[in-house]
């Protein structure tokens, strides 16, 4: 049962003036399954190296179990961890590659056997053993990393990228082993990608980053229904969030392409905070923006007419594209039957109790404390 | 300001800097090491530097002022040291004032020192294991080299060789011989010519044969590449001085040349009298050694030429055919751009290997007739008569040979360095 | 039809022009070291030979003659210790720097690889008018030990001059192996000599194996050192080349038989070397030659 903090945890690195963590504080507790998600260079993998002790901690506190290990070495530390490229040593059969931990750690040979041969049918490459890794596909390298991470019982796991170099298909299966090994396990596993759904769908909890900063720490619902602000919002989600700036008005949001109604309770909020006469942006998930009569009928103050820009037919579901606003880009989602063309001028609904509203100037979001009240 | 105030007592006084700025421990290794060097400069280097240069009574300059007692060419290394130690100190002093200068707008920017001394160990233990190979390159090569220039600017020669005598200094009388001295001058130029003309005949031969072989046997319709590509690297395989002694042996009037090819081509039956002297007639000996070297040196650029033809794409070829191109207008138009591109800096430091290549001169020069009243074979290079000069002992006039080779070779180096952009590429970062 | 004969015409004579170059070529190679082979095994006495494969065949004479009356094979154990000691010490310096540039970042890392480079503009030659007087100031040749002294002396220069710019190429070479295996084996729990014994050593080996070669290789073909160095010292403390030099030009003691003796074996181990190694060398040198 460990439980690992880090506190105030900065990274600088040397030649450089900015930071490229700037005052990390995270605690987790044991058996999370954690990933840090964020686009390229935001710092979710440095920050995994400095768990790692692949990096120096430039400043702030680590701790493992309330004992400050910045200066602890990696062997030390209790860690596994899977490399983004597999690192699999190219000269050691598939056996060595995965014992090596052990081997270093004075393990008995016939003892490493076994735990290799155990953990080799966990992972399903016992065929391969006494191969080297040069002759296994991407799918099986993987499954050797993995296996190679899951033969020790350390406090952590880390894994940075695991996924990145498969194919969608093979990503999709491994996603869900990963999480069945972990919830055997049963360890605390860091997990870094900048893939929002392997987020969404692996974690206890989302540590969403960038530049370098948390944006926010929360659940995946958490992040996907109540955002802290518009970064978050469109970062997570698939297709993005479509905002748009405009001004606000005695419950009336206008904006270049339309003006709609919002609810009692945004507007009870936004008169509440001051936001009256001001300008704001909103933000509608595709899925919130619907098309067809009952909808109409249900909310005719959040009815849109627009012209559609684009469409793509995927299957169980059709994603509408129009501009509200030269260079403002709106996606909907509707049902796939519904019978459109490209320039087709039609109306859409707004879903006037899933708008997210942001303050214009901060980008934060304005109902976040609200809603973190109502659910508490 | 008080960056620049440290800055610049620290030129003065190595350390001051630091301990005006409260730093006690790198201070006082500063003040300790400046006194180490005035002990340094007041015991060995003043006293050196004096006798290097030191005037006799009738005039002269010698080093070291008598014979026996003091042997010129230690002082010579002395000397070379000494003014070394004097850069060294130097960079030292530069180096304390740096750092001083950096502490100094620390403090004044954050009112203490951010920067931790926790990475000394990742700064120690490589500097303490690469410093033994500096030593060594410092010892032998580099010591040697500046000694071996500043010879030319001396009288060390036959019989003047210390301890018994000193040697003179004697400023540029050496170069100047090469242009008044009619014996000297005369050798020079007949040298000087020959060894252009060998430098690039035998490096165009080399890599010419080398391109042409590569590009044949790499046709895709010929079949036992790999026997073919044994053979040529062979000559590669044996070493070069092997297979000079053999050349010398095979072109001698005894010889498999004159005793079984040549026959064999005339039909004429072999006799002594009837030789052809390829190693003997000074003309005939010249195009012998290109044609040696040729067979020497190709297999290098065959091999290199193998590996760059094995990274052009079959589709440029492909292009090629569909835009109605041939095998000439292949080669001329692809695939000899494409090695020249890739290949051009090995192909210069291929150039400045022929032309200081002094084994094979050194080795096939003995036959040949040496014209009446030369010391010299016509065969020597500048190189190879700077390594004769040296072998007879005459080391002032072999070091301004030596000092010609290495600007000759630095600038093909440094030219082929340009070529090649390995100050710019990560090689170096 | 025509058209196509005629391009099938111009094709053969290309392949076939092509083949008589390249056999031709073969035969120019492979001819003198088939005759100094012959020559080796010829029982002849004569100072000359008219035929192809000798008359008279002997398997041991010439090597015989050579061990009694030359001080071949003293030239020969001479030859491979320089030759081996040289090798060793620049491996060991090449591989634990070249190791060192590649994995750690420290201030005297770029100006100490770029002297390692600008060193390359000094050609070994010319820095020998002061090696010999170095020599003969530390008092070699006057010593009891001179010989020994002497060869420990030439083993130094050749390490120096082997491990400048092999450091480099071996440098990239490590360069070449992820970093991600150095961290993944940190994580296993190796310790920075572990790292470099169990994972990085073993990937770098082609590299070792192709620079090991050169280096040596560099000592037994090397000329002019030996021959300004060991001036001084009795003919039968001198190197193979110089000794098979002077077995050449001094007929008197010895004939050409012999010395093709003696040339065949000093190749033995170099061509047997190259050709176990060909695959490496030749890679090794694409990859290090092209770049520089």
């Amino acid at each position: 049962m460990s439980i690992i903090e880090l506190k105030h945890v900065k990274k600088k690195y040397a030649h450089t003036e900015k930071y490229a963590v700037k005052d990390f504080n995270l605690t987790i507790h044991s058996g999370e399954f954690i990933v840090f998600v964020g686009p390229s260079g935001c710092g979710k993998s440095t920050t995994l190296r400095m768990i790692a002790g692949l990096e120096d901690i430039s400043e702030g506190d680590f701790l493992i179990d309330g004992i400050r290990v910045n200066d602890m070495s990696s062997k030390d530390r209790d860690i596994a961890m899977v490399f983004q490229s597999y690192a699999l040593y190219p000269h050691m059969s598939v056996r060595d590659n995965i014992g090596y931990g052990l081997k270093l750690r004075r393990f008995d040979k016939n003892d490493i056997k076994e735990r290799v041969n155990a953990i080799a049918e966990v992972v399903g490459i016992s065929e391969y053993l006494e191969k080297k890794p040069k002759a296994l596909s991407g799918g099986q390298q993987q499954r050797v990393a993995l296996g190679r991470a899951m033969i020790r019982t350390p406090k952590i796991y880390l894994m940075d990228e695991p996924l990145s170099n498969l194919d969608a298909k093979l990503r999709t299966s491994t996603r869900a082993e990963i999480a069945r090994m972990h919830r055997a396990k049963g360890a605390v596993t860091i997990y870094v990608t900048h893939d929002q759904v392997e987020a969404m769908t692996m974690a206890d909890r989302i540590v969403l980053m960038s530049m370098g900063e948390i944006q926010q720490i929360g659940s995946p619902r958490d992040l996907y229904e109540n955002p802290k602000n518009m970064f978050v919002a469109t970062f997570m989600g698939m297709p993005p969030m479509s905002t748009i700036q405009g001004s606000y008005k005695d419950g009336y949001f206008t904006c270049v392409g339309f003006t709609i109604k919002l609810s009692p309770f945004d507007r009870q909020i936004l008169d509440g905070s001051g936001y009256n006469h001001s300008n704001i942006i909103i933000g509608i998930r595709a899925n919130h923006i619907k098309m067809g009569t009952t909808y109409e009928h249900h909310f005719p103050e959040t009815v849109i007419t627009i012209t559609v820009m684009n469409i793509e037919y995927l299957g169980d579901s059709k994603n509408i594209f129009f501009e509200p606003e030269p260079g403002v880009v709106f996606v909907a989602t509707i049902e796939p039957h519904a019978e459109i063309s490209i320039d087709d001028t039609i109306q859409l609904v707004i879903d006037p109790n899933n708008i997210h509203l942001f303050d214009a100037k901060t980008k934060d979001s304005i109902k976040y404390h609200t809603k973190k009240l109502g659910h508490s | 300001m008080k960056h620049n105030i440290v800055y610049i007592i620290s030129l003065i006084i190595p350390g001051s800097g630091h301990l005006l700025l409260k730093q006690w421990k790198i201070g006082v290794t500063g003040v300790m090491i400046l006194l180490a060097e005035i002990l340094t400069i007041i015991k060995f280097i003043v006293p050196t530097l004096q006798l290097a240069a030191f005037k006799q009574n009738d005039g002269r300059l010698t080093i070291g002022a008598e014979p026996f007692i003091h042997d010129s060419f230690i002082i010579l290394i002395g000397a070379v040291l000494g003014v070394v130690l004097l850069a060294l100190f130097i960079i030292i002093h530069l180096v304390y004032a740096i750092n001083a200068q950096r502490i100094a707008n620390e403090i004044a920017l954050y009112g203490s020192i951010t920067t931790r001394w926790n990475n000394i160990s990742g700064e120690v233990i490589p500097n303490l294991i690469i410093t033994p190979k500096f030593l060594l390159i410092f010892g032998f090569i580099l010591l040697p080299a500046v000694v071996s220039i500043i010879v030319a600017f001396t009288n060390y020669r036959t019989p003047i060789l210390p301890p018994a005598f000193l040697i003179e200094w004697r400023g540029f009388e050496n170069f100047a011989k090469l242009a008044t001295d009619p014996r000297m001058s005369a050798l020079f130029y007949e040298t000087l010519s020959w060894t252009v003309v060998w430098t690039f005949s035998s490096s165009l031969l080399v890599i010419s044969l080398g391109i042409l072989l590569a590009v044949m046997v790499n046709n895709k319709y010929i079949k036992g590449k790999q026997l073919f590509r044994t053979i040529f690297i062979l000559p590669w395989a044996v070493p070069a001085f092997l297979t000079i002694l053999i050349f010398q042996y095979f072109f001698s009037r005894l010889g498999a040349m004159n005793s079984i090819i040549i026959p064999w081509l005339t039909g004429q039956p072999y006799s002594l009298d009837n030789t052809i002297p390829f190693l003997i007639n000074p003309e005939l000996a010249k195009i012998t050694i290109i044609l040696i070297q040729g067979w020497l040196g190709f297999p290098y650029i065959f091999i290199l030429v193998t590996g760059i033809l094995q990274t052009i794409p079959s589709n440029l070829y492909e292009a090629s055919s569909i835009d109605g191109g041939n095998a000439f207008s292949n080669f001329f138009h692809i695939t000899l751009p494409l090695i020249l591109i890739s290949a051009s800096p090995v192909f210069i430091t291929q150039v400045a290997f022929n032309f200081n290549n002094v084994v094979i001169i050194y080795l096939l020069s003995g036959a040949v007739v040496t014209p009446v009243g030369s010391m010299y074979s016509p065969l020597e290079t500048i190189p190879s008569l700077g390594f004769r000069l040296m072998l007879d002992s005459r080391f002032n006039e072999a070091a301004v040979f030596s000092l010609i080779v290495t600007s000759v070779v630095g600038i093909a180096i440094v030219f082929s360095w340009i070529k090649s952009g390995a100050f710019k590429n990560e090689e170096v970062m | 039809m025509k058209k196509i004969s005629k391009f099938q015409v111009i094709k053969f004579l290309g392949i076939s022009f092509n083949y008589f170059i390249l056999i031709f070529m073969s035969i120019i190679i492979l001819f003198p070291l088939f005759i100094t082979l012959m020559s080796a095994f010829n029982q002849k006495n004569s100072l000359f030979s008219i035929t192809l494969i000798p008359e008279k065949i002997s398997l041991t004479q010439n090597f015989i003659h050579l061990s009694t009356r030359t001080s071949y094979w003293h030239w020969y154990l001479n030859t491979f210790t320089i030759s081996i000691a040289s090798t060793l010490g620049a491996l060991m310096i090449i591989i634990i720097s070249g190791f060192i540039y590649s994995r750690y970042r420290f201030k005297a890392r770029k100006p100490a690889l770029i002297t390692l480079l600008v060193v390359q503009i000094i050609p070994p030659s010319s820095t020998l008018i002061a090696l010999y007087a170095i020599a003969n100031s530390l008092g070699i040749y006057q010593s009891a030990y001179s010989v020994p002294l002497t060869y420990l002396f030439m083993i130094f220069v050749y390490i120096t001059t082997g491990s400048t710019i092999n450091t480099i190429i071996m440098k990239s070479y490590f360069d070449s192996v992820p970093r991600d295996l150095d961290e993944s084996a940190k994580i296993d729990g190796a310790s920075h000599f572990q790292i470099f014994k169990d994972i990085l050593l073993p990937l770098v080996t082609p590299m070792i194996v192709v620079l090991g070669v050169f280096t040596f290789l560099i000592p037994i073909g090397d000329v002019i050192m030996p021959r300004f160095l060991l001036a001084s010292l009795h003919s039968k403390d001198t190197t193979l080349a110089l000794g098979l030099n002077t077995l050449i030009s001094d007929f008197k003691n010895s004939n050409p038989n012999i010395f093709a003796a003696g040339a065949i074996l000093a190749a033995v181990p170099p061509v047997v070397i190259f050709f176990i190694f060909q695959k490496y060398i030749v890679s090794g040198l694409t990859a290090g030659g092209v770049k520089g």
